[in-house]
């Protein structure tokens, strides 16, 4: 277990990057402003490299030149495997050829430069996609970092690269800061070096630009990460419906919603992310397949029914569940 | 009469020459028009065998989900979250508002906005995770 400490005071930054918000923490306030400098480096580099919104980007080029064999950068290489690791793990649930999918539910530029919603109905689950062959179908020569991924279609790493990139800015941070600390990348958490004393806390709620007082839980963590995924706020209305940015690979189409928010807490952010994200597409089974990967969960059904999985920390005394809470044990929901 | 003769056969056999030329040229080109039809008509394959052999060697990804999974599976914390001393808001949530709030302007897309120190107060607020 990593040492803790206890600061009189924290060195804390907020500010806007990869089109979200970031936060960053550091047990001494005096390796902020060198903790800061490394996070911008390295979300700059991300950007560079994995944004589907910049023309300038690798990911760009990638995508322009599918069906043909591209070399890529050892950042974009890194961001590639890990979005192909979380399309095995998850048996594709979490699968970065939805890109075009993504485009054609009009999310073909920042989310926050789309219509808002407008009361619509949402989307029906139309087929509008059905990306040819989906991840498996992607080739990776990792000695020559190149890549091809079939003609017609567009990778997007959004899904697991705003978490990774967090696990690294936090890496970053801690080597040059040299203590203990936290990034948040619109609500996605790393930690890294020596823990707060007590544990940095989190506000798990439906919305990371939500202040402490919105409906959740306040809990702790000490190392790794925790990652939230909802279906309640990147929202946009499209073709006289309201759409949402988690797509479900099998239809091609925003999921339909049976959890709205489901925070996972795992040993890096990136993992607890993979697992938020897969357990929304997953639906009503992704609490019993979350129980079996063994990461502790809380997820949020459209009425705001919440239920616990695995050593998650109950919402209220813990032998005895609140109204409206259910306790998942873990022997249950792995069978 | 013979000269003749010898002259319609080197011309012919000239012609004959140069179609010959263009067919082994024709040849070549539809080959290749073949090979890349072929290609993109059968995604997931490729026409650089030797590469793909190659990536596969080298533990290309693109085995089936159901497979021989190589992958690090996910990771559970090394200790679980712990509840916080702070009092939360019991269970049900309330439902979300149906509209998202959207940013009060329209942010340039990866524009970066300068860094901002938090107040005393908000560092020992909770960092918040949400959907983003």
């Amino acid at each position: 277990m990593a040492a803790t400490v206890a600061p009189a005071k924290l060195g804390s930054y907020a500010w806007e990057a990869l089109g979200t918000s970031v936060v960053l923490r550091t047990v001494d306030p005096a390796a902020v402003a060198d903790a800061r400098a490394a996070v911008e480096r390295e979300l700059a580099a991300i950007d560079r490299a994995c944004s589907r919104f910049r023309a300038d980007s690798e990911l760009s080029w990638v995508n322009a030149r599918a069906g043909r064999w591209t070399q890529v950068s050892p950042l974009l290489l890194e961001a590639l495997e890990v979005a192909l690791r979380a399309a095995e793990l998850t048996d594709g649930d979490v699968d970065p050829t939805v890109g075009m999918a993504l485009e054609l539910a009009g999310y073909d530029r920042d989310w926050r430069l789309l219509d808002p919603p407008h009361g619509q109905r949402e989307a029906a689950p139309t087929i509008t996609l059905r990306a040819r062959g989906g991840w498996q179908a992607v080739v990776l020569d990792r000695p020559s970092r190149s890549l091809r991924i079939p003609a017609g279609v567009r990778l997007d790493l959004g899904a697991s690269t705003k978490a990774w990139a967090a696990d690294r800015a936090s890496a970053a941070a801690y080597r040059a800061g040299g203590c203990g600390t936290l990034v948040s990348l619109g609500g996605d958490i790393a930690t890294s070096g020596p823990a707060l004393e007590g544990g940095w806390r989190v506000r798990v709620t439906d919305d990371h630009r939500s202040d402490c007082s919105a409906p959740g839980q306040t809990i702790s963590i000490r190392a790794g990460g925790l990652a939230t995924s909802s279906t309640t706020v990147r929202r946009w209305s499209h073709a006289g419906r309201t759409m949402h940015h988690i797509i479900d690979p099998h239809t091609a189409a925003p999921v339909r919603e049976s959890w709205r928010t489901v925070s996972v807490a795992a040993a890096n952010c990136t993992d607890a992310n993979i697992a938020a994200t897969a357990a929304i597409v997953k639906a009503r089974a992704g609490a019993a397949w979350l129980a079996r990967q063994g990461l502790p969960a809380r997820l949020v059904d459209r009425e705001g029914n919440v239920t616990a999985v695995g050593d998650w920390p109950a919402t209220a005394a813990p032998d005895a569940p609140a109204v409206g809470e259910t306790r998942a044990g873990w022997a249950a929901l792995a069978g | 009469m013979a000269l003749h003769t010898t002259h319609t056969r080197d011309a012919a056999l000239r012609q004959l020459h140069r179609i010959n030329r263009w067919l082994i040229a024709g040849s070549v080109v539809l080959t290749g028009v073949f090979a890349e039809a072929a290609a993109h008509a059968f995604p997931g394959r490729t026409t650089k065998a030797a590469s793909l052999g190659k990536a596969k060697r080298s533990g290309a990804r693109n085995r089936g989900a159901s497979g021989t999974s190589t992958a690090k599976p996910l990771q559970p914390p090394a200790q679980a979250p712990q509840a916080s001393g702070e009092s939360t808001t019991t269970s049900p949530a309330p439902a979300p508002a149906q509209e998202a709030t959207q940013a009060p302007e329209s942010v340039p897309a990866q524009a970066s906005a300068p860094a901002q120190e938090s107040s005393a107060a908000e560092e020992s607020a909770p960092v918040v995770s949400g959907g983003s």
